[in-house]
Order: structure tokens, then C-alpha cells, then sequence
């Protein structure tokens, strides 16, 4: 470590960095492999043997922070659990207090600094650190006894799943090399670090990056904030180069929040299209090009629905991707690329996708990534040569990486339907088996859809009632949401089970219930539908008040069955008192909001019958002879 | 009178024989098959009735609000005056007086029912506190025309008339039953007659108190003290107020007494010469009628006096007190008793309010220190500056920092309206009237949206200057752009059709297809032409279907505008999945389409989608 750091100090621009990859990528350790309770042992033991090493302190106490990331996950902070919050707070005391020990280790405590700027920034500074700045005793200090008991004992758990304890006494203090702080610094302790960081390596144009980061919309700066940072008297010693790193997080925000211009908006394709091009036509560094193009790729396939040209422009940003360097995340460019090659079936061009993958194969972590590439080594696309024992390791790896795979919107299973859709489907099959049989990333209940014939146009010999069977009763045992609400409604609507007998209606019921609390929409609505025509009174009355809450739902079609259960309640006097009249009024809404409804005729005849005769006759009982209820029972206006 | 004694009456007769209905049927109906028939419904109508006769006896008004009593013995000199001005007005005499926290004055009477009659008077200490002795007569005057005409018992009347149909509301809301027709089509037609009716009255009661305050005061005192009255109402509300909360930043609640200071008239309680107080004038003497109103338009009541509120102003205006207020006058030594008294009200009923103001200082103190954080690593912009500048005013009190940053952000903007404002501003201040008039002149050649505030602060200078000549133009070129200013609403010059890429509008019509089917014709349109660059607003104008039967379904059910309604609930669903925001207009079937929506801007009609290729010219 120390001669690599040595290379670093001495020139500002290390072609190959592999001091920083080393020190703060956690590239010391293969997280799949390693427990995380034996990876944090043995950075214990590096200090324990070696207690004056600066970067012993300084690599644990940036895999404290890392970790803290990993606890807070990537989603927006609204998102985020009270527990989650917690927890990634005590890992970034414990990183803090690794860190300050580290700087009194150092004259020149760089990569410490560097952290210490970004937990600042993401997670914000420590108390116990603003308590050294201020001189003042340390009011709180994580202890069990200041938090409500509950989520204490589940920010525990939180830190349990990577093998991290709360932190115990804090006995750290303030370096004496570290300088005093100024006016407005404890409200800011971010820049505060950063002025430390630049007095000890004034050219470094990859921290002002990082710390550009922070000042995007997406972080909660205001508009044009990075390009005034990136203008501003710290970046005034920086190339050209190096400022557009600087600004890129503007420039991406602007690319991307909100999502890429829906097809045919052609003022919003016209102003974002401009932002690209006057983007792409600056001094970029290579990493920078591939990353924007890779965008622009992506956004001409689906904003300007141009294939052929997305295309294209994919090939052209694998030509700036530098060996280790990859895309940053699979949903995105890479899916868009992915797309193209298996639903329009373009030919690789100079091999750019085949480079792609034998990158994700030698990189080794990314799990979608090495599915696609699984496909390629086992079946021989895009010019890869079949070998089946580099595809069997490559699936293996991906089902080794599931525990650490934060969810994604492009995940291996994404990648196995995409692989079906594009005309593979024995492939496919073949791909979504082996992860089934790994017990990994859902797989059971695709196979369980693939052996059933609900993807379309599904070959015969794939069909397999009995495999089918095996599948849904194997996700089911995972706790598969999807698997949860296939096998109640098997339940309910093939093998038919008696729902009066108060069992099997808790039966079907608390699978529903699992369902929904997984995610599923759509088991809310059979939930309601069950609890309202087999529950007791007061289960029928919870369950019309529970549609009607619904109707107000995103969703079309789940709103529309919201409203087909809350009739069919009036229609019935299911938990509500009955009336042909109300039971019509809801369904003219319904009929109103969602005329093209896949329930909707069905439920006209329920309401007002088949024919034209009939309509009439029932409107006009309804209207004058039928029970007109209190407004209540209306819908909303 | 007669649209009040017609509701009620129609009001006592409907609920009599609604109560009444078992009765009235044994008596007059034969057939005992049709009694038994009839004998569930009719219980129903039985408690319908007994619902409407109780909508119809609402509680009457509270007498006033707050106040505290005036003892006559205390205040001789007011009690004398008040005896003059009852004898000229040929009035009752008041039988308690309270004094509240408003600037304003008002009556209350109540009827001989229970007991003899009362005429409570209610004056607002800051009215007594900001105008003259003569001034605050005119006022009093105004409130003996009321009590002489018995104005009091209409209003009272009229009140519990609006809060007897607002109960019939909530009565007929979403009430399907048939029985509920008749009257339910009734409060349909007879509401909106007559709180038209009742206002047309109320503002006839004004115009007539008015009158008679300008003949038992002359009209030269009247005038002043209508003048008087608008101004110190447009300080009260622009500066006293707002700088009495500006003060919980550092202030606690218990320090601040907003009443015993209005008694020595402070600076923010007045405009700050006879020119800004021409100006505020102007402004006010725009105003247009408000037919929502009880109180006739400003220039109205001017005019009431004699004056003619498109002529010049009179030279000198009452912007301060020339003599002792009416407070010293007439409530002597017990006026400061009755403001701590409302100080100390106030501070109970502020709690919430100066804790709010006092969270507001504190977030307009932290983005203060945030632009003053980002400005030692980041490039400020025009906006950056003009931020700053505003709140350095408030939190860096030596005004260095603001004026720095007015002049970086000249430097970085040297024609940005809102900066140049402010340096305008400084100027006037510091007397530089010619420099600050060159400003204005040149902020109003560089921004039309800037035009009708550049003429009045024109104006003011002018006058300020003492050029009445020059003057004179901007008051009348400020005048004409009232309009865009009418009650700070942004309104809309010119319409446009669409213009929209056959593409786009495709891509409108796919989410918007469900309204087509409720639709007669949907129109869209722009402010801004399709060439220019600035982003534009768009205007989506519906016709719902609307056919008589459906009118007399939704009359019969109470459920009116049936396919309105629709187009309102399926746009609700609809509007937040467009990738452009659209400001819905519908258009009713009495409305007259707008001149705008014409088949350029066409974008569906019966159903069907009108695509772009066919529009576009």
C-alpha cells in the first residue's frame, strides 16, 4: 500500500489508480465468498498486529461507510426505513471514528479526508464528531437506552445482516494536524472536508466531482448549482476536461429526472436531444464519453424510437469503454442494449456487445451481467464460442452474488424473459431452470409460468402440468409474492375449495395476504372479493371500505375491479346494505372512468341484464321503487 | 326584502305540509288500500319536514366578535360627539359601544323580541388611533344612517336567511329521494336570486349611509376621510403587520404591544410622504366593483362625495395625522388601558401566527447563511445576487453587503429588472430622485411585464420631485394596464391554437380519449405563439354534452352537469399522466364559446380525435 500510495502522490494523473481502487473499493475481499464476520475480523487483525498502519484505520473505516451505504441502499431517501437510517448512522460513527484515528496516523490523510467528505455529504457527519468541533460533551452516543426499543433492536438487525455490531464508548479525538474550522463550517462539515482534502492534493479533480455530486437536483441542490461549482473559484485550476467530470452530475440530472421524454413528445425529444449534443460535442474523458453515449443511446431507442441509430450509437461508446470499466448499473443503457440484440436481433458490430459481456465475466460481480453472458458462452452468440463449463460457472457466480443483489429494475429473471421474447425460448427455459433449481432470484415462479403456457406462444414441449405444479408449490415455499397470489387463486377458482368452510377461507386468505403485503396488487382485490363474499359481517364491511379506498387507484385496472367489487357489495348486500340504486350508481362511475374495462360487460349484465328491455326495466325500479341510501353509500363526487 | 319573507315563506309552507302529510292524507284520501300503500313513505316525508322546518330556525348571529365595553361616564368628549352626530342623523341612540382591534366600525342590532331594541356600536381602536376627530366622525356618521334605517335588522335577516339555505344544502346534498325534488329544484333558482338580490341591497344600504354621512359631515371632511381610511388600511395590511411578525425573529411575543404603538402612530402605519400616498390612491381608485361584495368599489364611494375619481388628486392628502387622533380625542386617558387590553387579546390569539413568523425567520436566516456558504465556492448568477441582496437587507443591517451584491449582479445582468428595482429603490431613498427616475424609465423600456409598476413608481417620483405634469401621464398609462394587474392574477392577453407536432398531439390524444366520449368538442390553446422559445402555457377548453333530458335527470337526482362532472372526474385521473400541464376550462352550455377555440385549435369533437395534419395551417 505504501508504494502504491507513494506513485499517487507523485503524479496528479495515475493512468492505472490502483491505490485508490485498492483503498476505498473494498477490492481487498470477493463479498460472495467471504463472510462478512470473517472480513471485518480480518481488518480487525491488520490493526490489532499493526496499530500504527494508516491505512489499516483508514480501509476499515471506509468499509464501515461502505457498509453504511449498502444499509441505506441506493433508493431515495423517502424510501429509506427509520431502522435503515439508524443503522447507517452507527456504522458511519464507528467509520468516523476508524477514520480520525487514521489522520492521526498520517501527515498526508487523503483517502480519510475523502471519506470523511462523503459521509458528510451522503449520510451526514457523526454527533460525536460535530461534539469534537464544538468542544462540547457528546450528547448522544447510540446508545440502546436513547432510541425507542423496537427500532433500536431493528437497526441491530440491520447491521447483523453484514456482521456489524452498534458502536460501543467512542474514544476518538480531533487530529492536531487537522485545521481550524471556519464560519458556517459546522453547518457544512462537508466542505470543510473538502478544503482539507485540497490543502493536502490541490490538484484533484476527482474529489470536486464527488462533491458535485451532492449539489445536483437529485441531492437537493437547485438547478444550475453544479454548473456554478464547476464555474467557481475551486474548480478554477481544473482542465477543461476535468471540469465537464465536474459538471457531469448536473448533466446527468438534466438527461435524466424525470425519465427520458415519452415517444411522440417532440418539444421535450427536440430540448433534451440539444442537451445530449451540446453534452457529447465537449472535451469528455473517455469513461465520460462512454457513459453519455451509452445514455444517448438509450434515450434515441426509446424517445426517438430509432433502432437502427440507437444502435449504432451503443457500438460507438463501447469503442470509449477502457478495460476494467463497465456501465454503473444494468437498468439503463446496458437493458437498452441488451434490448436491441435480442428483440431486434442486430448483428454484434466490432463485437461491442461480446466485449460488453467477457468485461462482466472478467469483472465477475454483476449478476444480470453474467446471465447475459451465460446465454452467450452457453448457447454461442454474438461470436462467442459455446462452452458449457464457463456457462455452468458463470450461473453459478450469479446465483453466489443473490444475497448481496440489491433489487433492481433489470434483474437476472428480466434478463431470462427478454432472452424468451426475443425468439429463445428452449434457452430461456434452459437459463430460468438452472437458477429454479439454485433457488435464487425468483426463479420458481417464472418456470412455474413457463411450464404453465402463461408466457405467450409458449412451445408444446415446454408445457408440463405436474412440472408446473412442482414450481408453484417450490415458490410458494420461498415466499414468492407472485406464487403466493397464483396458488390462492388456483386454489380458489380451480380446485375450487369450498370457501364457506371458515379453514380454507382463512386458507386462501392469508396467502392473498402475503401476496399483497409482497407487493401485489391485485391480491388486494382478490382479498376484498373473498373477505366480502365468505367473511364474517364485520370482515364484509372491512373489506367493501378496503375497495372503496382502492378505487382511487394508479392503476386502470385494479381501480376498475375496486369498483366491480363495491358494486357486486350493493348488489348483494355484502357488508353493506343492499340497493339496486346505489349498486347502478357505482357502476355508471365505473362504466365512466373505465369504459374499456375487461369486467365491464360482464358486470352490465349483473347490474342491469342483457337486454335492452331489461336495462330499462331495472333502471326505472331502481329509480323509483329501489332504496335510495344517505349520500355515504354514494360514490365520491 | 320580498326575495327574504319568499324563501321563507316558501321555506315554513313546504316543511308545514311535509309534517302535515299523514294528516292531510287520512283526511282527504278515501281508498284505505292506498293509505296502507302510501303509510311508509309518507313517515319518511313526515321527518324530511321536520328536517327542513329545522334548517329553517339556524341560530342567530353572535352579537360581535370581541370587543371590550366603553363606560360613556369615561369618555365625556366621545359621548358628546356621538350625542351630536345622533341628533343630526335623526338615530337611536347606541345602546353599548365596544372597542375592537379592526380598522373599521360597524353596528349590530337586534330585534324586540327579546327585549328592548339594541344598536351596539363597534369601533376598531386602530380607526380611532389613525384618523382625526372629523375623520373618525364621518364614520360614526356612516353607522347612525345604518342604525336610522334599520339596516342591522336586515343584515341580521339576511345572514340567518343564508345560513337557513346553506343547511337546506347540506340537506338536499347527494339526496336522491324524489320527495326532495320540488325544493331541491327550488334552491336551484331561488340561492343565487337572491344573494344577489341581498347584496345589490347591502351595497344600496352603503351608498345611502355614505350619503348621509357627507350631509351631516360636509363633503370635503368625507372625502378626506375615506382618503384617510384607504390609506391607513393599505399600510396596515402592507407594512404595520408584516412588521410586527418581521420583529419574532429575535423578539419574544410577551415584548410586543402592536395596539399601544398604533396610538403614536408609527412610520409603518402611514405611507411615506403625500407621494406615495397619491400612488396608493391611484391604485385603490382602480379597483373595479365586486358584485360578491356588501361594499361598493372605492371610487364609488368617492364619487359619493363629490369628487370625480378620474381627476387629479387634491394636493395635500391625508397621509399622517396633522392633529390629535381621535383616540387622544375622545378616549383620553383610557385609551392606553383599552390597547394593552387588545395588546394582551392579541398576544393570546398570535401564539400560532408568531410562532410560524418566527419559523419563517429562521429559514429565510438559513438560506441567507447558505448563499453566503455557496458563495465562496460557486459562481453566482443574476438570481444568485438578487437572493442575496433581498436578505441581506434583513439580516446585515449596515447594508454593505446588499449593495455589493446589487452590483455584482449588474455585473453579471447589467438589464435584469428585479436588481435594477432595487438599486432604484436605494436611490429614491437616498434622495437621488433623477437617477432613480432614469432607472425606472430605463426598466420600463427593457420589460413588458415590468410596465405598469415602472409607471407607478414613476409616478410617485415624479411627484416626489414636484413635477405634478410629468406625473400625470404615468398615473394614466398605470391606469390603463390595471387590468393585468386586477387582484395580482396573471391573465392571459392572447390565445393561440395548439400548434402542437402531429406526433405530440397523438400522443395527447391516446391519454385523453376516455373525456372524448363526454365531450362535445374539446379545444386546446396556447399563450405563447408555436415560434417562441419560451416554454408555453396551455389552456384545454371542453364542451361537456349537455341535452335536456340529462339536465332533468341531474335536477330529478341532484346530480347536475352529469357529463361536466364525468369530464371533471375522468381529467382528474387523466391530467396528471400528460406530459404537458394543461389548465382546464369548460365550457357551460349558457357560456359563449371564446373567441379562441376555433377549429385551428380543434383537437376533438363527438368523439372523435381531430389530428394535427388536418388543423395545422
Amino acid at each position: 500500500m505504501a508504494s502504491l500510495e507513494a506513485a499517487w502522490w507523485q503524479s496528479a494523473d495515475v493512468p492505472d489508480d490502483r491505490y485508490t481502487f485498492l483503498a476505498t473499493s473494498s477490492a481487498l475481499f470477493d463479498d460472495a465468498r467471504v463472510d462478512p464476520v470473517l472480513r471485518l475480523e480480518l481488518l480487525n487483525d491488520w490493526i490489532r498486529s499493526c496499530p500504527n498502519s494508516y491505512h489499516a484505520q483508514q480501509i476499515l473505516g471506509h468499509y464501515y461507510f461502505r457498509r453504511a451505504c449498502d444499509i441505506r441502499t441506493a433508493a431515495w431517501a423517502y424510501e429509506v426505513g427509520e431502522d435503515q437510517w439508524l443503522a447507517a448512522h452507527m456504522a458511519c460513527v464507528i467509520a468516523a471514528e476508524h477514520l480520525l484515528k487514521a489522520m492521526a496516523l498520517s501527515d498526508r490523510p487523503a483517502l480519510a479526508a475523502q471519506t470523511m467528505m462523503q459521509i458528510c455529504q451522503y449520510l451526514g457527519q457523526p454527533d460525536f464528531v460535530d461534539a469534537l468541533f464544538h468542544g462540547s460533551p457528546l450528547e448522544k452516543t447510540m446508545h440502546r437506552d436513547e432510541f425507542e426499543p423496537a427500532l433500536y433492536d431493528a437497526a441491530c438487525a440491520q447491521l447483523a445482516r453484514h456482521g456489524l455490531k452498534p458502536p460501543g464508548r467512542i474514544a476518538a479525538s480531533l487530529p492536531a494536524s487537522l485545521p481550524p474550522v471556519q464560519e458556517g463550517d459546522i453547518e457544512n462539515p462537508g466542505y470543510y472536508w473538502l478544503r482539507y482534502c485540497l490543502s493536502l492534493r490541490p490538484r484533484w479533480p476527482e474529489i470536486l466531482a464527488d462533491y458535485a455530486q451532492y449539489l445536483s437536483p437529485r441531492w437537493g441542490g437547485s438547478d444550475g448549482e453544479v454548473e456554478k461549482f464547476a464555474t467557481g473559484p475551486l474548480c478554477s485550476q481544473l482542465s477543461e476536461q476535468e471540469r465537464n467530470a465536474v459538471r457531469w452530475p448536473g448533466i446527468h440530472d438534466a438527461l435524466t429526472v424525470p425519465d427520458y421524454p415519452e415517444p411522440g413528445d417532440a418539444r421535450a425529444i427536440t430540448e433534451r436531444q440539444k442537451i445530449f449534443e451540446n453534452w457529447l460535442s465537449r472535451e469528455l474523458s473517455d469513461r465520460l464519453r462512454f457513459i453519455s453515449l451509452s445514455k444517448y443511446a438509450n434515450f434515441t431507442h426509446y424517445s426517438l424510437q430509432d433502432a437502427d441509430l440507437a444502435h449504432q450509437r451503443h457500438v460507438e461508446s463501447v469503442r470509449h469503454c477502457k478495460e476494467p470499466g463497465t456501465y454503473a448499473g444494468v437498468d439503463g443503457p446496458f437493458r437498452d442494449f441488451t434490448n436491441l440484440m435480442l428483440i431486434h436481433h442486430f448483428e454484434d458490430i466490432e463485437g461491442a456487445y461480446a466485449r460488453v459481456l467477457q468485461t462482466a465475466v472478467r469483472r465477475f460481480d454483476e449478476p444480470t451481467m453474467l446471465i447475459m453472458a451465460a446465454f452467450a458462452w452457453q448457447f454461442g452468440m454474438w461470436g462467442i464460442k459455446a462452452d458449457l463449463a464457463i456457462a455452468t460457472r458463470l450461473i453459478d457466480r450469479a446465483a453466489e452474488l443473490a444475497p448481496f443483489y440489491e433489487p433492481d429494475e433489470f434483474t437476472p429473471m428480466h434478463a431470462c424473459r427478454m432472452i424468451w421474447d426475443g425468439g429463445f425460448q428452449d434457452e430461456s427455459a434452459y437459463l430460468t431452470r438452472a437458477l429454479a433449481e439454485r433457488r435464487v432470484y425468483a426463479a420458481a415462479a417464472s418456470m412455474y409460468d413457463i411450464a404453465r403456457g402463461y408466457r405467450p406462444d409458449t412451445e408444446p414441449h415446454l408445457l408440463d402440468e405436474k412440472e408446473a405444479e412442482h414450481w408453484l408449490e417450490r415458490a410458494v415455499e420461498e415466499g414468492e409474492p407472485v406464487a403466493l397470489y397464483n396458488y390462492a387463486w388456483r386454489l380458489e377458482n380451480v380446485h375450487k375449495i369450498d370457501l364457506t368452510i371458515r379453514q380454507n377461507f382463512e386458507r386462501v386468505r392469508d396467502y392473498y395476504v402475503k401476496a399483497m403485503e409482497g407487493g401485489i396488487g391485485a391480491s388486494a382485490i382478490r382479498l376484498a372479493s373473498v373477505g366480502r363474499r365468505h367473511g364474517t359481517e364485520e370482515e364484509k364491511q372491512e373489506a367493501v371500505a378496503n375497495m372503496k379506498s382502492f378505487i382511487t387507484h394508479e392503476d386502470d385496472h385494479l381501480a376498475g375491479e375496486a369498483y366491480s367489487e363495491v358494486v357486486l357489495a350493493y348488489k348483494h348486500g355484502d357488508g353493506v346494505p343492499r340497493s339496486e340504486f346505489i349498486a347502478m350508481q357505482w357502476f355508471d362511475r365505473y362504466k365512466e372512468l373505465f369504459p374499456t374495462h375487461s369486467s365491464m360487460e360482464w358486470m352490465e349484465t349483473q347490474v342491469y341484464g342483457s337486454t335492452g328491455w331489461q336495462m330499462a326495466g331495472r333502471a326505472l325500479r331502481a329509480f323509483f321503487l329501489g332504496q335510495k341510501l344517505s349520500g355515504e353509500h354514494l360514490p365520491p363526487k | 326584502m320580498i326575495w327574504l319573507a319568499l324563501g321563507d315563506a316558501f321555506l315554513l309552507v313546504s316543511g308545514a305540509l311535509l309534517v302535515l302529510s299523514p294528516f292531510l292524507l287520512v283526511l282527504f284520501l278515501r281508498s284505505p288500500l292506498l293509505l296502507t300503500f302510501l303509510a311508509l313513505p309518507c313517515l319518511s316525508w313526515f321527518f324530511y319536514g321536520l328536517m327542513v322546518l329545522r334548517a329553517w330556525s339556524v341560530p342567530p348571529p353572535l352579537p360581535f366578535s370581541d370587543g371590550i365595553l366603553l363606560d360613556p361616564g369615561k369618555v365625556p368628549a366621545f359621548a358628546a360627539d356621538l350625542e351630536r352626530l345622533r341628533l343630526a342623523c335623526d338615530a337611536p341612540a347606541f345602546s353599548a359601544i365596544y372597542v375592537n382591534a379592526d380598522l373599521n366600525a360597524s353596528i349590530f342590532q337586534a330585534g324586540r323580541r327579546s327585549g328592548p331594541p339594541k344598536h351596539i356600536l363597534v369601533v376598531g381602536l386602530p380607526l380611532l388611533a389613525l384618523l382625526t376627530r372629523e375623520q373618525a366622525a364621518v364614520v360614526i356618521a356612516h353607522e347612525y344612517a345604518h342604525i336610522s334605517r334599520q339596516h342591522g335588522h336586515f343584515a341580521r335577516w339576511a345572514y340567518l336567511a343564508r345560513q337557513r339555505w346553506a343547511a337546506l344544502g347540506d340537506l338536499h346534498e347527494r339526496n336522491h329521494r324524489l320527495i326532495t325534488a320540488p325544493l331541491r329544484m327550488f334552491l336551484a333558482w331561488y340561492v343565487p336570486h337572491m344573494m344577489r338580490e341581498t347584496l345589490e341591497f347591502s351595497r344600496r344600504c352603503e351608498m345611502f349611509a355614505d350619503a348621509q354621512a357627507v350631509q351631516v359631515c360636509g363633503s370635503d371632511i368625507a372625502l378626506e376621510a375615506e382618503f384617510a381610511l384607504a390609506l391607513r388600511q393599505k399600510a396596515m395590511s402592507d407594512r404595520f403587520w408584516s412588521g410586527i411578525f418581521a420583529r419574532a425573529g429575535e423578539a419574544d411575543l410577551t415584548q410586543v404591544h402592536p395596539f399601544t404603538q398604533l396610538l403614536a402612530e408609527p412610520i409603518d402605519s402611514r405611507p411615506r410622504d403625500n407621494a406615495q400616498a397619491a400612488v396608493w390612491l391611484h391604485e385603490r381608485l382602480c379597483e373595479k366593483p365586486d358584485v360578491r361584495s356588501t361594499h361598493p368599489a372605492f371610487f364609488e364611494r368617492v364619487a359619493s362625495t363629490g369628487f370625480d375619481p378620474a381627476g387629479a388628486l387634491p394636493d395635500r392628502l391625508p397621509w399622517r395625522l396633522e392633529q390629535t387622533s381621535s383616540a387622544v380625542d375622545w378616549l383620553g386617558k383610557e385609551a392606553p388601558g383599552i390597547a394593552a387590553q387588545l395588546d394582551a387579546d392579541w398576544r393570546g390569539n398570535a401564539t400560532q401566527a408568531w410562532c410560524d413568523a418566527k419559523n419563517w425567520h429562521l429559514r429565510q436566516y438559513d438560506e441567507f447563511s447558505n448563499l453566503l456558504h455557496r458563495r465562496k465556492q460557486q459562481a453566482f448568477d443574476e438570481r444568485d445576487w438578487l437572493l442575496l441582496a433581498q436578505l441581506a437587507e434583513k439580516f446585515e443591517p449596515t447594508g454593505v453587503l446588499r449593495q455589493e451584491a446589487i452590483a455584482q449582479g449588474l455585473q453579471h445582468s447589467p438589464a435584469d429588472p428585479a436588481l435594477l428595482r432595487l438599486r432604484a429603490a436605494d436611490l429614491d431613498e437616498n434622495g437621488a430622485l433623477d437617477a432613480a427616475i432614469a432607472l425606472w424609465q430605463r426598466i420600463d423600456q427593457n420589460s413588458s411585464t415590468s410596465a405598469y409598476q415602472a409607471h407607478r413608481r414613476l409616478c410617485e417620483l415624479c411627484l416626489r420631485a414636484g413635477d405634478k405634469q410629468a406625473a400625470e401621464p404615468h398615473r394614466r398609462a398605470a391606469d390603463s394596464l390595471w387590468p393585468s394587474e386586477d387582484a395580482g392574477l396573471f391573465v392571459v392577453k392572447e390565445y393561440f391554437p395548439h400548434g402542437m407536432d402531429k406526433t405530440e398531439l397523438a400522443l395527447l390524444h391516446s391519454v385523453l380519449q376516455p373525456l372524448f366520449s363526454r365531450a362535445r368538442a374539446v379545444w386546446l390553446c396556447r399563450d405563447k405563439p408555436p415560434s417562441s422559445s419560451s416554454p408555453p402555457l396551455w389552456f384545454l377548453y371542453i364542451e361537456a354534452y349537455d341535452g335536456w333530458l340529462m339536465r332533468l335527470v341531474g335536477r330529478l337526482t341532484g346530480e347536475e352537469d352529469f357529463n361536466a362532472s364525468a369530464c371533471k372526474r375522468l381529467l382528474e385521473r387523466l391530467l396528471p399522466r400528460l406530459h404537458v400541464h394543461l389548465q382546464v376550462v369548460f365550457i357551460g352550455p349558457q357560456d359563449r364559446l371564446p373567441a379562441h377555440c376555433t377549429s385551428d385549435s380543434l383537437i376533438a369533437r363527438a368523439g372523435t380525435t381531430i389530428s394535427a395534419a388536418s388543423v395545422i395551417v
